[in-house]
């Protein structure tokens, strides 16, 4: 009886992990068709810059990961269903995703990482040398009391009316991240439904500010 | 009677489940995630990480049902099968040991990053 439970338990794992990795392949496969343009960024060019201003007015998200870690796969699949999927047709929205390699990633993975947002209003950036997420953790202070964490993980809002000026970035409106060495600095943690709530609002009050 | 197949059983699941915990726990600094799942498999598994916390707690609950099979009084009719019954419990305090220590292990993660 019980070697009987124990193995149909032994079965049902493990046709669990097959589904699972089954899954995860097919999506996988099906990924590879959608070719964002990426934009390299490393310290001596002004790309991101560049774009950030010229899209002064609209409200701007930006995303800082690493396109092979689970958790911001995760927050880049929230972000596509709970936020960009429900805006408003002509929403003055753009979205910069940073992809840095923390744990590995690399450009070949931005494809598949780019289709979980399911918009065509991101620009990727892959910036090889990781310089952006040692620059946006002083820009955001993301000191924990003993070091610098890297930003990485990190979900931005940036005002219609926010400029870069100069070398760094401006403050963001909004900030949410999922790191876990942050702990003492009482950052919201990501939640995609808050999140949207907060792009909702701005674009409202841009809206009433400078009707379309 | 034995109790080898009930102690073998709650000892192997609970290493079992805390490989599981591990999987969850490592899931946002592990990049095998992606290799082995697929993307759309590293956001399940991302997404079901909240679970974490429940499987330790059941790794522990089995292992604690796993203590009581071996240190349990035997009945009058097992009194003078004392050999096997000191193997099981090693096999219990080894299982305990592994299993903590994985599970420790699960949540380093968190405060990494």
């Amino acid at each position: 009886m019980l070697c009987g439970s124990r193995r149909l338990l032994g079965i049902a794992i493990g046709i669990s992990a097959l589904l699972l990795v089954a899954y995860g392949r097919a999506d996988g496969a099906h990924q590879v068709d959608a070719s964002p343009a990426v934009v390299v960024s490393k310290g001596e060019d002004q790309r991101l810059q560049d774009d950030f201003n010229r899209d002064n007015g609209f409200v701007r998200l930006m995303f800082l990961v690493d396109p092979r870690c689970p958790e911001c796969l995760r927050g880049l699949a929230d972000m596509g269903d709970d936020v960009l999927a429900k805006l408003p047709e002509g929403a003055r929205v753009k979205v910069y995703v940073v992809h840095e390699p923390v744990i590995g990633g690399s450009d070949k993975d931005i494809p598949a990482a780019a289709e979980l947002l399911h918009t065509t209003l991101a620009r990727h950036y892959w910036n090889p040398t990781g310089d952006f997420g040692r620059q946006m953790s002083r820009v955001l202070g993301y000191w924990n009391g003993s070091r610098w964490v890297y930003a990485w993980d990190t979900w931005l809002i940036y005002s219609p009316d926010a400029v870069w000026s100069g070398k760094n970035p401006p403050q963001p409106a909004f900030l949410m991240h999922q790191l876990g060495g942050l702990g003492n600095l009482k950052l919201p943690r990501l939640d995609s439904k808050i999140f949207a709530a907060k792009v909702n609002a701005l674009l409202a009050a841009r809206d009433q500010h400078d009707p379309p | 009677m034995s109790k080898k197949p009930q102690v073998v059983g709650v000892t192997s699941g609970a290493l079992g489940l805390s490989g599981l915990a591990l999987a969850f726990g490592a899931c946002c600094v592990a990049p095998w995630a992606v290799t082995v799942l697929g993307v759309s498999g590293a956001v399940l598994l991302a997404r079901l990480a909240f679970v974490q916390p429940y499987v330790v707690a059941a790794t522990l609950a089995l292992l604690g049902i796993g203590f009581s099979f071996v240190y349990r009084r035997p009945g009058a009719e097992a009194v003078c099968d004392i050999a096997p019954q000191s193997r099981l419990r090693w096999l219990v305090w080894g299982a305990a040991i592994v299993v903590i220590a994985i599970d420790v292990a699960s949540f380093v993660p968190r405060f990494l990053g």
